[in-house]
């Protein structure tokens, strides 16, 4: 049986054993009781009918003398109940929580919760007895009994109201916990059960959710905590975690809120890597909340871009741009775009999406805005949406001075590198509208003119003198390359259109490329070149110069 | 909320493996190899904590064992990794000083360990 349930856990499948279980759970030897029952518990599940047979051998066996016996039966039951054995075995549980055998009502609670999650109708067959277990003084049965309480409160809302009525017994029980001197069985490096602390916090937390009075009442206990804890090991860490988090979530006074903060300041620069990805996780949370405190510490976020951790580099980057605002978005940027280089695809079209979204809104200038774009879509152009694309394009016709600029930069861009689509696609599109300007080697610098520190940063860009056939080079170039998706391909299609208004001398040239797209395998291609052709034979009066 | 333990060794095989939830045994399987081939890339440096699919995964590795919990998202992680170390010491005073090779035959009375601490 042993090895039967080994392979189940190794993922075969093991059906076979479910009636050799009940054999087993219904003998009279303790240890076939225990083989049988965790064959039950990893074996059995609600979809099979089985298991309705092990009810009455499991109602037996919760009246049997020995406390183990009675505890694997609870235990089994926790595990595997279904809607009819919870139904029929609650009785049994609620009597068996208040019996004076702590080990026997530790294991009650527990199986109680389970029933209440499972079907929380029978919640009220439980709630009185829950004050009597909050009032025990066997730590054990006290943790068991909060994990009901609050099990109960998750499932239910309205028993909130009736469990606030038991804070001031929380809170002096966390008072005797941090109060208390060195008690060896519940220890853990000098901290005294931690984990009924943490438990106690979170369902304080639940309490004072949306509740004036409750939170009254806990803003000293909470401060409490948070100063005597030592957190030199990751014990104290734990404890002050929950604590902020129940700071964060209830309604507590300023003074606490800016103490809680404080703490995830400290743990950002602990040198400790799940205390820092704790710490910004949090604060992620409570940005909303908060902003100010938060933008403090955010020179520290912004060197945990450069981490080496996947998860501390998700989390910074997610706090970053949410602490983007007008005054800091220069040097935001500058970190995260710096960071793109580095990143993995998955993170690349976030960061391309945010970076245009953060732009867009708290640009200083036209110009650094532009900038900011181009930049984002030469470096992570492939991994960016297509709706993006009209976007940029939308933008870039809206501001006149810099067409030139954004002319230059797009096309050098474009001779270096044609196989990211959406960067191909805007850079066409702009050398289609603007390939005069460029050209001529126009570029227009007056807008955020001459701002010292913009010029030293991004450097100088040299003007590119550009004729009309190295132009029609690249796009030829475009064109004809296997990298090019069909939408890009008209994109450059109208594009050479567009020019042979705007070129004056290579008009032979243009009319040559398009009508060789007259017989093209792509529709949408082939009507757009003979319509263009057309429009060369027939219409050529129509063509003026392009101002 | 605890939503699953595993006990993985360096090779990636499954010494212990206990389900909170149902989870049917394909499912079982397929997510238990790719968290564990997660976990088994991440180095010394890196930290305890990942995100899978829509819960949390804590994990520590003791000697040649992988402890990995799969927990929900409003569990506090860093009480997950004390809780870890909790069991560890279970199984230590109990096999007086544990190592690898005592989990994989004794698994029932490792299981039956679990029971007593009541989870």
């Amino acid at each position: 049986m042993a090895k039967l349930l080994y392979i189940h856990m190794l993922g075969y499948p093991a059906h076979f054993g479910q009636m050799e279980t009940l054999k087993l759970i219904a003998s009279p030897r303790f240890s076939d009781k225990r083989l049988g029952y965790l064959g039950a518990m990893m074996l059995l599940d609600e979809r099979q009918d089985i298991h309705i047979l092990i009810t009455n051998c499991m109602k037996n066996d919760m009246h049997h003398q020995v406390q183990y016996v009675v505890g694997l039966a609870l235990c089994a039951l926790g595990s595997i109940c279904s809607e009819e054995m919870s139904r029929d075995l609650s009785g049994e549980v609620e009597k068996l929580l208040k019996s004076s055998n702590p080990y026997i009502v530790r294991k009650a609670a527990l199986c109680a919760a389970r029933i209440v999650r499972k079907v929380p109708d029978l919640m009220e067959v439980f709630v009185p007895t829950t004050r009597q277990l909050l009032s025990e003084k066997n730590h054990a049965v006290l943790l068991t009994g909060i994990c009901l309480v609050t099990e109960m409160c998750t499932v239910n809302p309205d028993s909130l109201q009736h469990f606030r009525r038991f804070l001031p017994n929380l809170v002096r029980m966390l008072k005797n916990l941090i109060m208390a001197g060195y008690s060896p069985e519940h220890d853990v490096h000098g901290i005294s059960d931690p984990f009924l602390q943490v438990r106690v916090l979170r369902l304080m937390r639940m309490l004072g959710k949306g509740d004036e009075d409750t939170s009254e009442m806990m803003n000293d206990i909470l401060a409490q905590v948070a100063t005597n804890t030592d957190s030199s090991k990751n014990v104290g860490h734990s404890i002050l975690y929950e604590t902020v988090l129940t700071i964060m979530d209830i309604q507590s006074e300023s003074g606490l809120r800016v103490l809680a903060v404080n703490i995830l300041g400290r743990f950002l620069s602990n040198s400790d890597r799940n205390v820092r990805y704790v710490a910004l996780n949090t604060l992620l949370r409570t940005v909303s909340v908060d902003y100010n405190a938060v933008q403090r510490h955010r020179s520290t976020i912004l060197d945990c871009l450069k981490e080496s951790d996947v998860s501390i580099r998700r989390r910074a980057l997610e706090l970053s741009f949410a602490l983007v605002n007008k005054n800091n978005i220069r040097t935001i940027m500058k970190e995260v775009l710096a960071f793109l280089d580095v990143a993995e695809p998955e993170f690349k079209s976030f960061i391309a999406t945010n970076s245009l979204v953060a732009a867009e809104k708290h640009s200083p200038n036209k110009r650094w805005h532009i900038d900011t774009v181009l930049t984002v879509l030469i470096k992570a152009g492939s991994y960016m949406q297509e709706e993006l694309v009209f976007t940029i394009i939308a933008m870039l016709s809206q501001t006149d001075q810099l067409h030139g600029y954004h002319t230059q930069r797009l096309y050098v861009a474009l001779t270096n590198d044609i196989s990211q689509q959406p960067l191909v696609q805007v850079a066409i599109w702009a050398v289609g509208e603007y390939g005069d300007l460029l050209v001529t080697g126009q570029v227009e610098n007056e807008i955020g003119g001459g701002e010292e520190e913009e010029e030293e940063e991004e450097g100088r860009r040299e003007v590119v003198q550009v004729t009309e056939d190295e132009v029609l080079d690249v796009l030829e170039r475009v064109l004809q390359s296997p990298q090019s998706s069909p939408a890009t391909r008209q994109y450059t299609l109208n594009s050479v259109m567009k020019l042979s208004s705007r070129f004056s001398t290579s008009l032979p040239r243009i009319k040559a490329m398009v009508s060789s797209y007259g017989n093209n395998m792509d529709m949408e291609l082939q009507q757009r070149a003979v319509e263009y052709c057309a429009i060369f034979s027939k219409h050529d009066n129509m063509r003026t110069e392009h101002k | 909320m605890l939503k699953f333990v595993l006990l993985v060794n360096k090779q990636g095989q499954t010494r212990l493996s206990q389900y909170y939830e149902y989870v049917p045994v394909e499912e079982r399987v397929t997510t238990e190899a790719d968290i564990v081939r997660k976990c088994l890339s991440r180095n010394e440096e890196s930290c305890s904590f990942m995100e899978y699919k829509n819960f949390k995964v804590v994990f520590r590795r003791y000697a040649s064992l992988y402890f990995i919990v799969g927990v929900d998202n409003s569990e506090n992680e860093l009480s997950i990794l004390e809780f870890i170390h909790n069991i560890v010491e279970t199984f230590d005073r109990y096999f007086e000083s544990v190592c690898e090779l005592d989990v994989s035959p004794l698994h029932t009375v490792v299981y039956a360990s679990k029971i007593s601490i009541g989870f």
